[in-house]
């Protein structure tokens, strides 16, 4: 992290001084076969992996916080069955099922208060 | 009464409104490091130059003991004066009046002022320390925020709008600077969020500081809100007066000329600032800065998607806007913020009336799932749009490499440039050697007995075929391929030819911009 804010500094306070080149630490951006010498951004270096789909994994929509858990690890549940009602933005939500399956793993209980993306429920 | 006696009542009322909130009040606002309203304009303005309207302002609510209350002014200081003898309009909060709240008077007041700057057409500065809407008035402080808006959307390319953020502005108080042309920030003081941490912390759980949230660095360096980033408030009044000597009154005229002055080619050396490989980067604000007046360069979103380079400088005395490419940061590709703060850039420039000089080194567009589900499609055709949409001078210099999409975008030949140059080491192409051969040669370079040796061979045949300017030139979409040297005699030539330069589109109410 350290080394990253170095050369941001350096960048920062070059002014132009491009004598200074040699001191930067750069990094690597490969665009289309061709690999160049730059600095990267903080944003570009947490940028998220991204991940496959996959619609058994219940994840949250919205923050919130959990009113009533409705299915219990090892139940057989159909496509549209309610899994839980959340309390957000001053409202209750329920959230049903878009998968048909059985309930592997049930990760929140009453009162948890959740986040967007949390991941709640796995259904196989 | 004699006149006299009233001459010295109008005084002692004026001394009482004079002090806002009252001691108490500005000694804490001392306390937090902040100047007072007054102090601000008085600051900001050229001495003796400030007009204050509407001192007497009072509010009329009478819910929840509101009738008992006297908010001098109202919580908000309007006026009229100059920046470096140019007119402007001002308003600022007054925290020490009931925390800046806006109630319908205050917003009336802001309206006022709105309404003058628009008549006279003159540059607008709006300093924002408010604690948000004022409660107690109810919708009355909502139809106030509603009526600034509204007033800022008339206003904005007609004249400049600047605002400063010298306090919090949270809640729908974000939405009138989010419309103006400029946001000026300070570290530690400036707080901007739509929900602050107290809401995030009850629905979510999640504990955040307003630093962190929404504070200058966060807005000047990862949201983009901001503009311009200053250490205290004094640096940032004087950014304001810098930038309000490089653009004009409104949209009718032109910037002031100053006196030309020649680049200071030893401290910028245009020969030696770029590198001929085009893999090994350099810091393109070198190349503005060996161009323009004096070397100096006024940049906007400094510490925001560096990968692009925006701001004004002059050229002959003449107020510019540049735009470059930044090898320095992501090689200078164009991604979802980028361009996002090229496109408005482009826009602020054509509708008052400034010319654009762009400098072209860039792969392309940033490839990643990520920068394709962010909508790169959607963001990167906003740059593409700008320049198209463009009818002030617009002045090309391809540097190095200008590959497929990004060549298009970077204000080419084809989006109706004036003038498009290119230095000897310009690279157009569709893309880089290396993923051109890979696919042109694929079937040479796997069925050859080196693939390797193939394959590197294959990418000098096609450098040596496409990675230079005199393909593009011999179609006429590069006007002269020049020495970099001539680079600034041919800019200051350019400038001078399109003067009275005539391009009428056809009439509309307005695009339809990919927003």
């Amino acid at each position: 992290m350290s080394q990253n804010n170095n050369e941001e500094h350096n960048y920062q306070g070059s002014n132009g001084n491009h004598n200074g080149r040699a001191k930067r630490r750069f990094n690597t951006l490969v665009v289309d076969g061709t690999r160049y010498r730059t600095l990267l951004t903080e944003k570009y270096k947490k940028r998220m992996k991204y991940e496959p789909g996959n619609w058994g994994k219940i994840q949250s929509e919205f923050p919130g916080t959990v009113v009533s858990v409705d299915v219990s690890e090892g139940d057989y549940i159909k496509k549209g069955d309610r899994l839980y009602i959340y309390d957000a933005m001053k409202m209750k939500n329920r959230a049903y099922s878009p998968v048909e399956g059985q309930v592997k793993e049930v990760r929140i209980k009453e009162n948890d208060i959740i986040r967007k993306g949390q991941f709640l429920f796995l259904i196989d | 009464m004699s006149l006299k006696k009233k001459i010295l009542e109008l005084q002692k009322k004026r001394e009482q409104v004079l002090k806002g909130g009252g001691d108490k009040a500005i000694q804490k606002q001392v306390a937090m490091g902040k100047m007072t309203a007054r102090e601000r304009i008085v600051t900001l303005l050229d001495e003796n130059s400030f007009h204050e309207y509407d001192l007497f302002v009072e509010h009329e609510a009478r819910d929840f003991d509101m009738d008992k209350k006297v908010l001098h002014g109202d919580g908000v200081i309007i006026g009229t004066g100059t920046i470096y003898g140019a007119p402007v309009c001002v308003f600022a909060q007054d925290f020490t009046v009931a925390g800046g709240s806006l109630g319908l008077m205050h917003a009336r007041k802001i309206g006022k002022i709105m309404d003058h700057a628009m008549k006279m057409r003159v540059p607008l500065i709006g300093i924002n320390d408010s604690g948000g809407a004022r409660i107690q008035e109810g919708v009355n402080s909502l139809a106030g925020y509603g009526e600034i808006f509204y007033r800022n959307t008339l206003a904005s390319g007609v004249i400049p709008q600047i605002s400063v953020i010298l306090g919090p502005c949270a809640g729908g108080a974000v939405y009138s600077p989010a419309l103006t042309d400029f946001v000026f920030v300070v570290d530690k003081i400036s707080k901007m969020f739509i929900t602050g941490p107290g809401v995030i912390k009850t629905v979510l759980g999640e504990e955040i500081s307003m630093e962190e949230l929404g504070g200058a660095k966060v807005h000047s360096e990862q949201t983009g809100n901001a503009h311009f980033y200053a250490e205290s408030e004094m640096e940032c009044f004087n950014q304001i007066k810098k930038l309000i000597s490089y653009i004009p009154w409104n949209n009718s005229q032109k910037a002031n000329k100053i006196e030309p002055k020649e680049p200071l080619t030893d401290e910028y050396p245009i020969t030696e600032i770029v590198p001929g490989n085009a893999k090994e980067p350099y810091d393109i604000r070198d190349v503005i800065k060996a161009v323009s007046d004096g070397s100096e360069f006024f940049e906007i979103q400094q510490r925001w998607a560096q990968n692009v380079v925006i701001g004004f400088g002059r050229v002959n005395g003449e107020t510019v806007g540049f735009v470059g490419n930044q090898p320095l940061i992501l090689a200078g590709v164009l991604d979802v913020d980028s361009s996002d703060k090229a496109a408005r850039f482009i826009r602020y420039c054509n509708a008052f009336n400034i010319p654009l000089v762009t400098f072209v080194d860039l792969p392309g567009y940033l490839p990643g799932i990520d920068q394709e589900h962010a909508g790169v499609i959607r963001h990167g055709a906003k740059v593409l749009y700008a320049y198209s949409e463009a009818t002030v001078p617009k002045i090309t210099f391809i540097l190095r490499k200008a590959y497929g999409g990004g060549y298009i975008a970077m204000n080419s030949r084809h989006l109706n440039a004036d003038f498009v140059f290119a230095w000897p080491s310009a690279e157009i192409a569709v893309m880089g050697p290396e993923g051109a051969a890979n696919i042109i040669f694929k079937k040479e370079i796997q069925n050859a007995e080196d693939p390797e040796k193939m394959r590197k061979q294959k990418v000098k045949e096609y450098k040596e075929k496409f990675a230079n300017p005199y393909v593009a030139a011999a179609k006429g979409y590069v006007d002269s391929v020049i020495e970099p040297q001539e680079t600034r005699k041919i800019l200051v030539h350019s400038l001078e030819v399109s003067q009275n330069k005539v391009d009428n589109r056809p009439s509309k109410k307005h695009g339809i911009p990919p927003f």
